[in-house]
């Protein structure tokens, strides 16, 4: 049985030249897992925010959409709320009330329920996410992956029969990401709820997909089961976001099924040999040296950094893995002199960082890009933050991205502006604190080169990240971060190979002969 | 003061407005003395912090020494600072209008202690869900615009632009993060509405559940409440307990009536410290039964 059916749909933006989506036809069967995947600026959002009428754009519509046989215009205030839920990709921003009960409660009260309905819901719900332990807890205290689990579990308060989800992963880390998803697709298994969900890593989402559907500009180039949909030739774009099984099947081409997961990968994968490597010999002088660092935010506080030792070369790019709320972040801003440590040492190219007086440390010698790149830009055009600079010569070109407000670009676009800016001022030490998180596949390509390119000028970068694929590609060191402490430094190569959890999909399907 | 934190949001609001509306009415020595006393008492059962106190204590000697500096009414000089008298009066009023102050302060401090948003939310759903809900979301944004005006202030350093070191240089650039600030705070706005809307907003009457049971201590502090405030003011109706500062200090006359209304504003205000005592020693009982 149908529950959403379009054809022909197409939207323009009001004051938009081109369709966001033209042309778009499909159907999904009730109890369906849809995953929605294309490149930053498909129209993704876009179809989900025509499904769900509150967040429909301005602009023009043409061709049908119906829900159940039934126009969306149609339905009622009431009925899309109560029937269609939805989650995006912030989690922080997507929670109205102070208190995860409040939230809880918040859809169940806007629709009037009575006390005894409410309750029922809500504490089943609760129950099912666990969020019974929680309930009085503030919501600003809970992790990012749970504050969106706590987004999807007040989705259902009202007993959906859709649900919507724009990328809610994209801004989790794998482990977060990971939970979510496993309980996506139980509700979905369990309940029948059908499932839209928007997302350009589908790598965890595959072997849950019943529909897959790719759009590229604005136009649906790919639907079907996702066996259907991989043996019909995929064009590179599609594989591109495609997981690692199934891009490694199409670069190897060995024959035979295509494997959709990392356990099928493992089998037709585990006999690959080993590439031969090259023994890089570098002997750089240390740019950045910490000893026995301790840190903690307050007084009476916990240690964050407990006896903290790392030393970067001159001209490396080193990752820091580690599990949320490690010490990833405040590691860096140790090390970039934005956080003070109350014990130990911390020297920056041969000089203690205290002796960094006015500022001199940010010019010419360090620099940071914190996680929300929207804090790099105070002007309203992102051209303002770059005067008297030549856009275009820019190891990454933003001379498109000048006259735009720093909101209207996509997320990826925002991230590699906001790295050009901190580039800016010539740093030689620079921290990049989760730089790839709300990037697809173009734009991390678009970004390891100009990493690359900064590195061949000779930029030394540390970068906390969660992306092992990143890391297998640009870096020449990695560090495992744990309880405050560096546990250990090794080689990228050496050290994706030598984890079990940390480590990208080609080595576990490889049983570390790729990384 | 766990009783008090758990009881029935109406009680604990009554008393809160009852006490600082009464202090402030009586400007009276006498009350504005027991209130403060009264109120530290319950800051500190609160476990309010020092350093909260110590900007309290502050405040206090900052009104106290204002008012007889500028204020020249009084008809009792004790000093003169160059042709300004210093009256001794000024000082009694200062000193009375610093405590009041004060009192209020803590008071307030202690109420926000005592009150998360889920208390004041069913406070006000009575009256306007909607107007719950935003005092709801306002709580949940306060620590965010915190938290994104740090990162910005910090991004902005390790772009080694905190703005030129000239003065107009430097204001023009907060001008820019606190712009940045707003931007982000209104694009955060939008998500949240969509959010809202998505869930049904304003499709109909919101209801709101969030129930604070009328236990049979509620009822009977709140009886307690209504006869004291009602014994506080009635008798102050037929009796003067105004305090007089200017042009001389007149004391009321301490006849029954003043007697029996300033004892009970005093039984009123020590009446949570009275329920939070007897709660602690009835679950001493009750632990040992058990």
């Amino acid at each position: 049985m149908e529950i959403l059916t379009a054809k022909n749909l197409s939207f323009t933006y009001a004051k938009a030249e081109k369709p966001s989506l033209s042309s778009v036809s499909f159907s999904v069967d009730r109890g369906q897992f849809v995953t929605v995947c294309g490149p930053t600026g498909c129209g993704k959002s876009t179809l989900l925010r025509l499904i769900k009428k509150e967040l429909t754009p301005k602009g023009e519509i043409s061709g049908e959409l119906l829900y159940d046989g039934k126009p969306i215009s149609e339905l009622s205030e009431r009925q899309s709320a109560e029937k269609i839920g939805c989650v995006v990709q912030r989690p922080e921003e997507q929670i109205v009330s102070d208190r995860v009960g409040g939230e809880l409660f918040f859809g169940a009260e806007s629709l009037g329920y009575t006390r005894e309905t409410a309750y029922r819901r809500v504490a089943e719900v609760s129950s099912f996410f666990g969020f019974d332990l929680d309930f009085d807890k503030k919501t600003p205290e809970l992790s990012g992956g749970r504050k969106q689990l706590l987004a999807l579990a007040s989705a259902l308060v009202t007993s959906p029969e859709l649900i919507l989800l724009d990328e809610p992963t994209s801004r989790l880390d794998p482990v977060a990401a990971a939970d979510f998803i496993s309980m996506l697709a139980r509700i979905n298994k369990e309940t029948g709820v059908t499932v839209i969900i928007a997302e350009h890593n589908t790598s965890l989402l595959l072997e849950h997909t019943d529909r897959l559907m790719f759009l590229e500009d604005g136009k649906l180039t790919a639907f079907g089961s996702p066996r259907e949909v991989l043996e019909s030739k995929p064009s590179y774009k599609v594989l591109s976001d495609m997981p690692a099984p199934v891009r490694m099947f199409f670069e190897r081409e060995p024959g035979g099924k295509c494997p959709l997961t990392v356990k099928e990968g493992r089998a037709v994968f585990s006999g690959v040999e080993a590439e031969n490597r090259e023994e890089k010999e570098r002997k750089d002088k240390p740019v950045l040296e910490l000893k026995n660092v301790f840190f903690r935010h307050k007084r009476d506080g916990a240690d964050v950094l407990k006896g903290l030792d790392m030393t970067v070369n001159g001209g490396e790019i080193r990752f820091i893995f580690g599990g949320n709320g490690c010490g990833k972040t405040t590691l860096l801003r140790c090390a970039a002199g934005l956080a003070r440590h109350y014990s130990g040492k911390v020297s920056v190219f041969d000089k203690k960082i205290t002796d960094y007086k006015n500022g001199e440390l940010y010019i010419n010698n360090v620099s940071m890009l914190c996680q929300d790149a929207t804090a790099v830009f105070t002007h309203e055009r992102i051209g303002d933050e770059f005067k008297g600079v030549d856009l275009s010569a820019l190891p990454y070109d933003i001379s498109p991205l000048a006259g735009r407000h720093p909101y209207d670009v996509s997320g990826g676009e925002l991230q590699m502006a906001a790295f050009c800016r901190v580039m800016l001022n010539s740093p030689r030490l620079v921290f990049l604190d989760e730089p790839t998180k709300a990037m697809d596949a173009a734009a991390k390509k678009i970004f390891i080169d100009t990493l690359f390119e900064y590195k061949k000028k000779g930029v030394t970068f540390v970068v906390a990240s969660h992306d092992t694929e990143l890391a297998a590609e640009c870096a020449d060191n990695c560090s495992m971060m744990f309880d405050g402490r560096l546990i250990c430094t090794c080689d990228t190569y050496e050290f994706l190979r030598g984890n079990r959890f940390y480590t990208t999909d080609k080595c576990r399907m490889t049983g570390g002969a790729l990384v | 003061m766990t009783w008090f934190q758990k009881c029935n949001p109406f009680v604990s609001l009554i008393y809160f407005i009852a006490v600082t509306t009464l202090a402030a009415v009586y400007n009276n020595p006498y009350h504005t003395a027991v209130t403060l006393i009264c109120t530290v008492i319950m800051f500190i059962m609160c476990g309010g912090k020092r350093k909260t106190a110590l900007g309290f204590f502050v405040i206090f000697i900052l009104t106290f020494i204002v008012n007889p500096i500028i204020s020249k009414k009084g008809a009792t000089p004790l000093l003169f600072i160059g042709n300004d008298p210093i009256t001794l009066e000024a000082i009694v009023y200062g000193l009375n209008s610093a405590s009041l102050i004060a009192a209020i302060l803590f008071l307030f401090r202690c109420f926000t202690e005592m009150t998360d948003s889920e208390k004041l939310m069913y406070l006000l759903s009575p009256f306007s869900a909607t107007a719950a809900l935003t005092v709801s979301a306002v709580l949940r944004f306060t620590p965010l615009y915190v938290r994104q005006a740090e990162q910005i202030a910090e991004q902005q350093t390790a772009l080694g632009a905190q703005g030129g070191k000239s003065i107009p240089e430097k204001i023009k650039h907060g001008g820019r993060v606190f712009s940045a600030l707003s931007t982000w705070a209104l694009e955060n706005g939008i998500v949240t509405a969509d959010s809202m809307a998505c869930r049904g907003y304003g499709t109909g009457r919101r209801s709101f559940y969030t129930a604070y049971g009328f236990k049979k201590s509620d009822g009977l502090f709140l009886t307690f409440e209504l006869i004291l405030i009602v014994s506080t003011v009635v008798p102050s109706l037929f009796s003067s307990c105004t305090f007089g500062y200017y042009p001389g200090i007149v004391i009321p006359e301490l006849n029954a009536l003043f007697l029996l209304s300033a004892s009970s504003y005093a039984l009123l205000v020590l009446l949570p410290l009275i329920f939070e005592i007897t709660d602690r020693i009835k679950w001493k009982y009750l632990l040992q039964k058990i």
